[in-house]
């Protein structure tokens, strides 16, 4: 077990490989109560969170869910996150676990005094149901009529599963196709222990942040941080530029002048991972530095996520980095890092 | 899954072992070696020839979750790799004490070996941890 924002956690119930894979090719469980989940409600509440995110709250549809950001005045990312409407004038954030705190000092001084904001990630679990074999197994377990297959990709709704109540979304973390599942806290063991009886295999923090950088996707604290914007981070496909919010004015003015570096995907020669903080060169000079990095059981090679100056950034770029001050040979590549059917090419 | 010491071994308190073949030591990692790094993915070895002394890094392995140093038992010229290491480093999870060797060391002070510890000192000194 690991403390990982405040909570006590698994890094692997057995081997991480072995739970990679499952999620790839099966099925895999990951107890992910640790996130933060921040209800909003009241007539003004999207009004008040269109102010704040970076993502159109106002065009959501009833059950859908948006990925975006939380910024500062001058763009810097506070967190990312996912918003989710429930109903006319009641949506679910999910957000991070170390950033939650701070995310709620941030968000309850912009919103007006009709905008209930309850924090009710301490009364209710997250779980997520992960891979290929993922959406028949909840159907099994779902007692409605209508089964959460039916859902689009980042829809949800209310569901029964094991007799518990619970919003169920067509989101994830991994690539995979699959559902998150948000409910009261007395619930999750059953529902956890319900998955497990079906076969579901139980996947920890390793896998997950294995999955995570396969699929490209960022970790809070890592790849993205209250320095960096979204336009460094090649991820200005999540800010709605035709409404107003929070940092607006400052990535307008900073895409004008074009991002002094990038995000990029690294795939290495070697097996060797490469660690934060590894430095990226060029050959020659430093241009970077790594994000993010971990072996690839799929591609049985290394890969990873670093910032490089924008023009030594593009994709099929030679570069090095440095493992144990050895250079080792690396190139930009796009992301995804395997072909995934939750993601297309970004 | 009960980890295994044989008696036949001599243990590093870094969580080495040695296996001594007249001048020659075979060197390893042990079994509670491999099941806390989890799934090793790769090695960093000296070349065949190189000189290492005793107590000092001599490698790196890495797992999907850990870096870790790799300490010489003993001083000596490193006259065999493990290279099959190279493309299944999950040897060393699956035969720590076999098909997971890592290292051979034809030995300075073959003397060095009384100073390295027997598997029931070994562990003595996990339970001693809390570790085992």
């Amino acid at each position: 077990m690991v403390t990982f924002g405040g909570y006590e956690m698994p890094v692997h119930y057995g081997s991480i490989i072995n739970e990679v894979l499952a999620v790839r090719r099966g099925v895999g469980i990951f107890d992910v109560s640790h996130m933060g989940r921040l209800f909003f409600s009241g007539s003004s509440a999207q009004k008040d969170l269109d102010r704040l995110v970076t993502l159109n709250i106002s065009t959501l549809s009833f059950g859908q869910v948006r990925y975006g950001f939380l910024c500062r005045d001058d763009g810097g990312i506070l967190d990312d996150l996912t918003a989710f409407r429930l109903n006319e004038d009641q949506f679910l954030l999910v957000v991070n676990a170390a950033t939650r705190e701070k995310d709620v000092q941030h968000l309850v001084t912009y919103l007006s005094p009709q905008t209930h904001l309850h924090d009710q990630t301490e009364e209710t679990f997250m779980i997520a149901v992960q891979g290929p074999d993922s959406l028949p197994l909840v159907d099994d377990l779902t007692h409605d009529a209508t089964k959460p297959s039916r859902l689009r990709r980042f829809q949800g709704g209310l569901f029964s599963i094991a007799g518990v109540s619970v919003w169920v979304t067509r989101t994830g973390y991994t690539g995979e196709d699959g559902v998150e599942i948000v409910g009261p806290k007395e619930g999750a063991q059953c529902i956890w222990d319900q998955f497990l009886s079906a076969g579901a295999v139980p996947c920890g923090l390793g896998a997950r942040d294995i999955l995570r950088l396969e699929a490209g996707f960022c970790l809070y604290g890592q790849d993205l941080t209250e320095e960096i914007t979204p336009l460094e981070a090649d991820l200005m496909r999540f800010v709605d530029l035709a409404k107003d919010f929070i940092g607006k004015e400052s990535l307008v003015r900073r895409m004008e002048q074009g991002p002094k570096i990038k995000r990029v995907g690294l795939r290495l020669s070697s097996r060797s991972a490469p660690r934060p903080h590894s430095p990226v060169t060029d050959g020659h000079n430093q241009i970077g530095f790594v994000t993010s990095g971990s072996f690839s059981p799929h591609l049985n090679s290394s890969i990873g996520m670093a910032y490089l100056q924008a023009e030594k950034s593009h994709t099929g770029q030679d570069v090095w980095v440095l493992i144990r001050d050895q250079p080792v040979a690396a190139q930009v590549v796009a992301m995804p890092f395997l072909p995934l059917p939750s993601r297309k090419s970004s | 899954m009960d980890l295994t010491f044989p008696e036949n071994l001599f243990y590093t308190p870094t969580h080495e072992w040695g296996r001594q073949d007249g001048d020659i030591l075979i060197v390893g990692i042990t079994d509670f070696a491999q099941s806390e790094l989890g799934d090793v993915t790769y090695l960093e070895l000296p070349p065949v020839g190189k000189w290492v002394e005793a107590g000092q890094p001599f490698g790196v392995i890495e797992s999907i979750k850990a870096d870790a140093d790799l300490y010489a038992p003993v001083s000596g010229t490193v006259v065999r790799i493990n290279e099959s290491l190279a493309t299944s480093p999950e040897k060393v999870n699956l035969d720590p004490y076999g098909e997971g060797w890592i290292i051979a060391i034809r030995m300075d002070q073959p003397d060095q070996l009384r100073s390295l510890m027997t598997a029931q000192a070994y562990r003595t000194m996990l339970k001693e941890k809390g570790q085992l």
